[in-house]
């Protein structure tokens, strides 16, 4: 009786999760600008990214989002300009401010792309990192509300390289963090190609195939505010990708950071990390034996975005890569080893999204039923697709997948308006924005508004958020292991580098409860090798968690 | 069979249906998706909804990959003639690509039913299975398939991924094999093969099935690259 009490109770609950769009409400109004033009360029289609941060460490979570930028074909008279927007408590309703102008911002002199978060100098303050179409930016936070851009300083000037995702992750457990970045594609606006029929309106952006790869880099933190590029040294030029989406975490749980590239229509690219080398961090590329690089069969797929999170409960982290339509969005189960199995179709996530095209992805424990979920965020990269395929169009709906001990459900149609929507969805960032312990989602499209989708219900079950905070390690303790212990339910889950596509998450670590009103103990395993267990954690709290001496 | 019906229908209608129904069969029959299915539409709006024009009309929207109107046409021609195996099948396929799996399990149901032997409804069945996290089902719909289609490459295909989910590894690489003598260029299988024999720890003949599938693919690259301009739409 108690047994199907607790499942009604827990029913009714699940129930009551909806989402809400409250961009404008809470102050939040951008709109992307994504330079189209009759030209179609290539940059035009991908969108940009978003990021959640706390930068200004009030304990409320900020806004980053990314725009366009001039191209060729497109000179806006008021330059188009990345916006930061500062997040109020509770007695101010949440609400954001534009704190672009006071903060530092300079407007976008190319097409920025990409958003990472990451207290590289470890001073306690997130720093940022803007990818972009050959001009990237390193903003250092001066911790006074402003931001400074170091990006010839510290050695990450970019003339040349289309870059997409980027990861802050700690690669060699210096105790500082490096940069990964995921590079797309060899283009110029001068080479511009004419793709599809030769007809008023049929003009299409061309397909990647059209253009050379380019290998990912990899920028090693000297420690005195300066990087140095040790991609070829650390093996990441053994392969050239088509990088859209990155993920910096531990695979095999040996405590050493591995590197997951989704690439667009070329193979995906594993890199395990084989530990510090006489010039940094060293990898080994594992794609062909690892089984995620391709689809089962291997089909080489239009990769986009990615997460990494142990979805089955079995202590390994798992990979979610989205793809264009008609490919599938393919889940890709950790064997251990580094060895991935496919498992798009068990676990039924199967053809649920055949006609859309992913974008950003995340693993979120939307309900707190301790069971890691998936949110996909959709849209096309033609504007004129349904030209070509009728059944398909350019703004989708989103995504939102249950996990049902480890299986997955479709949930879209029951969260409300917020997922039936549609747009050119691209970027997409995690994070409680509003701290009542449920995570929320901000997300970016492409030419269209951003918005941050509230999680109304979520918090019916228990939850517990983490902030880590290394000393020995980086501090934002990214490459920590996490194992949580509540009643039956075990759960495991790493402060990772990247993940999504073009976006940057809050870095807290949320889990979901269930029923459990407690965390009978919890196990952390620093990236500097120190292990710390607490226990008896009362649930339904944000714990700052500093790494042990 | 379906056109042999529908001759026979055609003799039993109004002149300009029928006049219109004659055109798109000649449209159809000579590869002319567009206008045969033109055609069809106007024929749909003189004549009475029949199980022949549903199921033409389920066929064009499938020939222009418009899967939601196809499947409410083989929905319609199921429903006008339930004996039909053949529209129960498209019906279930349609189901299937649109993401229905628990439609397009009842509908392949019906048409295996109706006719056991319905070599692509067991092909589909199987597929429907596997993708349900049911392999053990799944593998004799396949296998009846393949026993019907010795000569199809993906049956051989979907086989082997069963029987490696299975970790029956030794007849996944047996199946492998087999699909080799059919395709000995197909760069699937030495994927598959590199990854079965890959997890049965054989490291030798893993690295060779994966040095064949490499050189495959970079083969396959360097092809698109020579045609370029190709537009920005995914695979299917």
């Amino acid at each position: 009786m108690v047994v199907q009490a607790g499942i009604v109770a827990m029913l009714a609950a699940l129930a009551a999760v909806r989402f809400t769009s409250v961009a404008g409400p809470a102050g939040l109004r951008f709109r992307h600008d994504g330079a189209a033009s009759p030209e179609k360029y290539l940059v035009e289609t991908m969108g940009s990214g978003c990021a959640l941060l706390d930068f200004d460490q009030d304990g409320q979570l900020d806004v980053f989002l990314v725009n366009g930028g001039p191209t060729p074909a497109y000179r806006p008279k008021t330059p188009l300009r990345n916006r930061l927007y500062r997040g109020s408590g509770p007695t101010a309703g949440h609400k954001f401010r534009d704190v672009s102008d006071q903060a530092g911002l300079a407007p976008n002199t190319a097409y920025a792309m990409g958003a990472a978060a990451g207290d590289y100098d470890n001073d306690g303050f997130p720093d940022l990192y803007v990818s972009g179409f050959k001009s990237s930016v390193l903003y250092h936070n001066n911790r006074d509300g402003t931001f400074t851009d170091v990006t010839r300083r510290a050695g990450l000037e970019n003339r040349t390289r289309w870059e997409s995702s980027a990861a802050w992750a700690d690669f060699d457990n210096d105790g500082r963090l490096d940069l990964a970045i995921a590079n797309y594609l060899e283009y110029d606006y001068s080479a511009n190609a004419w793709c599809g029929e030769r007809k008023p309106g049929f003009r299409m952006y061309c397909h990647p195939q059209n253009y050379e790869g380019l290998p990912a880099a990899l920028y090693r933190n000297n420690g005195d505010g300066t990087f140095r590029d040790v991609s070829e040294q650390a093996g990441l030029h053994a392969a050239k990708g088509k990088g859209l989406g990155v993920v910096a975490a531990d695979f095999d749980n040996d405590g050493w950071t591995d590197l997951f590239l989704a690439n667009d229509s070329v193979r995906n690219l594993l890199f395990r990390n084989r530990g510090r080398g006489p010039s940094g961090p060293a990898f080994e590329d594992v794609t062909l034996a690892s089984g995620a690089g391709y689809s089962e069969d291997g089909a080489a797929e239009a990769g986009m975005g990615v997460d990494a999170a142990d979805y089955d409960g079995d202590g390994l982290l798992d990979l979610f890569v989205t793809h264009l339509d008609f490919e599938l969005n393919r889940l890709y189960r950790n064997r251990g080893g580094m060895r991935f199995s496919d498992v798009t179709m068990a676990s039924g996530l199967g053809r649920t999204a055949v006609l859309y095209s992913g974008f950003g992805t995340r693993f979120a424990d939307y309900d707190n039923d301790g069971w890691k979920d998936l949110v996909v965020v959709n849209g096309h990269v033609l504007d004129n697709v349904s030209l070509y395929r009728p059944d398909v169009r350019h703004a989708e709906p989103m995504m939102l997948y249950r996990n049902v001990n480890g299986r997955f459900q479709d949930a879209s149609r029951e969260a409300g308006e917020a997922f039936a929507a549609p747009r050119v969805g691209r970027g997409l960032a995690l994070g409680d924005y509003d701290n009542d312990g449920d995570l929320d989602f901000l997300v970016s499209s492409n030419n269209q508004a951003a918005e941050l989708i509230r999680n109304d219900g979520g918090n019916a079950n228990h939850w517990l958020a983490l902030r880590l905070v290394g000393r020995k390690s980086n501090r934002d303790a990214i490459g920590a292991r996490i194992t949580l212990r509540a009643g039956d339910l075990i759960q495991h889950e790493q402060v990772k580098g990247g993940a999504s596509y073009l976006s940057s998450s809050d870095p807290r670590v949320h889990f979901g409860l269930g029923s459990h009103a407690q965390a009978d103990r919890l196990e952390i395993a620093w990236p500097s090798g120190k292990r710390q267990v607490l226990e008896g954690l009362r649930a339904g709290r944000l714990l700052k968690i500093e790494e042990s001496e | 069979m379906i056109r042999l019906v529908l001759v026979l229908y055609l003799a039993q209608q109004p002149e300009e249906g029928m006049r219109h129904l004659r055109e798109a069969l000649t449209h159809s029959e000579q590869g002319r998706h567009e206008e045969a299915l033109r055609a069809l539409e106007k024929a749909e709006k003189l004549l009475p909804a029949t199980f022949q024009l549903q199921y033409m009309l389920g066929e064009a929207y499938w020939s222009r990959s418009e899967f939601q109107k196809a499947r409410r046409h083989f929905e319609a021609a199921a429903k006008l003639d339930p004996r039909s195996a053949q529209a129960q099948f498209r019906l279930g396929y349609a189901r299937q690509l649109l993401g229905d799996a628990a439609g397009a399990r009842q509908a392949l149901e019906a048409a295996l039913g109706l006719e056991p032997g319905l070599a692509l409804a067991n092909l589909s069945m199987g597929h429907l299975l596997a993708g349900e996290g049911r392999p053990g089902d799944a593998l004799p719909f396949l296998e009846r398939y393949a026993a019907s289609r010795p000569e199809d490459l993906e049956a051989r295909l979907a086989i082997a991924r069963i029987l490696s989910q299975l970790e029956r590894r030794e007849q996944a690489i047996a199946q492998l094999k087999a699909a080799q003598n059919l395709s000995p260029e197909e760069k699937r299988i030495y994927y598959l093969l590199g990854q079965a024999y890959s997890a049965a720890g054989q490291a030798e003949p893993a690295r060779e099935a994966f040095a064949a599938f490499s050189r495959l693919e970079a083969a396959e690259a360097a092809r698109k690259r020579l045609g370029q301009s190709a537009p920005y739409l995914g695979a299917r």
